[in-house]
């Protein structure tokens, strides 16, 4: 990355961690023991709204200094978008370029990291199940009551204030989401996360348009 | 402390940073920005900016806590046996292989308290601060203090780092004062 200032990614991962517990405590500080599930819900669905808000704010800055360096940048499909994102923004934010890149009809395209960074150091998930950032489930929900799904941070977690998988990955789509409202100016895409037990972390641009009902 | 020993530790410290993996600075600045505005705005009552001073440090310190397993697997850095080879290690090695700050130390009083100085602050890219209580009482980059003194604690040096000079204030440097304040106990003992 010639002519740009860098810094260590280690520096980056530890500071993206405390961002997002720091987003996380600022709802979960009125999380009780005894709180009803109704309340845990609201404060879990705050915490996630913080969280992405958070995100997209700073993917909206990072994408102006990214477009500063990149003056060609001017046409822009779904395709330019997809490799923008896996390329310039991997780089900056992780230090490498997306591992794989799978589209479907240049509509919708699935950006995989084979072991993303900011997920290192988080528990391994259990064979057959996934955390994704589309299910919204309170975390009374996570306890048995939701086979197929790890999504939701357990209760120890939240009394804690400890980030979950969904935390970090909800955090990251506010961050692609910030970049793409500048990159593609003209349409909405839709992104989502998962992550599977194989560690691969899936991140979701779908460009197609929305069928109004 | 030898003048040519600080240059070693600071080729040590480049030659750290450039075998890391690395990404943008602006990142950084941008993601502590944004962490930064979001405490100032979550204040209670809007004059109290040193708790976010607080908040920062104590971030850092958690930071720095998990960064000197990466700085005593990778620098190079043998052990410090003494506070001056602490300070001197963690200004010119771990600054520059974490945060690429290229740093100077000098001793303020022997053996006690060092003076920690550099131009150049990753942190504060983009960044003026609103004039009033902000810019007179927020250390803005008050995580780098936490994050040494986190550091430093793990491998058994308490110290107090406190910043004294500050460019975003107007001053014409950025200056650290770190401070020995003894060894880390032990939290345990195994009598035999």
């Amino acid at each position: 990355m010639a002519h740009h200032t860098l810094v260590s990614e280690s520096v980056v991962s530890g500071l993206s961690f405390e961002l997002v517990s720091y987003a996380i405590r600022r709802q979960s500080n009125e999380m009780e023991e005894n709180s009803s599930l109704a309340a845990r819900n609201e404060i879990e669905l705050n915490a996630l709204k913080d969280l992405e808000g958070i995100g997209l704010l700073i993917g909206l800055r990072l994408s102006e200094r990214l477009l500063y360096r990149e003056a060609t940048f001017g046409v822009s499909t779904p395709l330019d978008v997809a490799r923008f994102v896996g390329q310039q923004l991997w780089k900056s934010a992780f230090g490498k370029k997306i591992d794989r890149m799978k589209h479907m009809d240049n509509v919708y395209f699935s950006l995989i990291d084979n072991n993303f960074r900011w997920l290192q150091g988080f528990s391994r998930l259990k064979t057959g199940y996934v955390v994704s950032t589309l299910v919204v489930c309170p975390p009374g929900y996570s306890e048995g009551s939701v086979a197929s799904d790890e999504a939701s941070p357990s209760r120890r977690e939240r009394i804690e204030n400890s980030p979950s998988h969904k935390d970090i990955l909800v955090y990251t789509v506010g961050i692609l989401r910030g970049v793409t409202q500048v990159l593609y100016p003209h349409g909405s895409i839709r992104i989502h996360a998962t992550l599977n037990p194989e560690n691969e972390t899936q991140f979701i641009l779908d460009f197609r348009p929305q069928t109004s009902s | 402390m030898s003048a040519s020993r600080s240059l070693t530790a600071a080729k040590e410290g480049e030659k750290a940073f450039e075998s890391g993996e690395k990404v943008s600075a602006e990142f950084f600045a941008i993601t502590y920005g944004a962490l930064v505005q979001q405490m100032l705005a979550d204040l209670p009552q809007p004059d109290n900016v040193e708790t976010v001073n607080q908040q920062l440090d104590a971030m850092g310190r958690r930071i720095g806590a998990r960064l000197v397993e990466e700085f005593g697997a990778r620098s190079g850095s043998p052990p410090c046996r003494t506070f001056a080879q602490a300070a001197e290690s963690a200004a010119l090695i771990g600054l520059r292989m974490f945060l690429n700050i290229k740093a100077t130390v000098e001793p303020v009083r022997a053996a006690d308290t060092f003076s920690i100085t550099f131009q150049e602050n990753p942190l504060a890219l983009f960044v003026e601060l609103p004039e009033g209580v902000v810019r007179e009482r927020l250390w803005y980059s008050n995580v780098v203090c936490g994050v040494l003194s986190g550091a430093l604690a793990m491998v058994g040096f308490v110290a107090d780092v406190v910043f004294v000079r500050d460019t975003l204030r107007g001053d014409p440097t950025n200056e650290l004062l770190l401070t020995f304040k003894g060894r880390e106990k032990e939290t345990f003992q195994i009598e035999r």
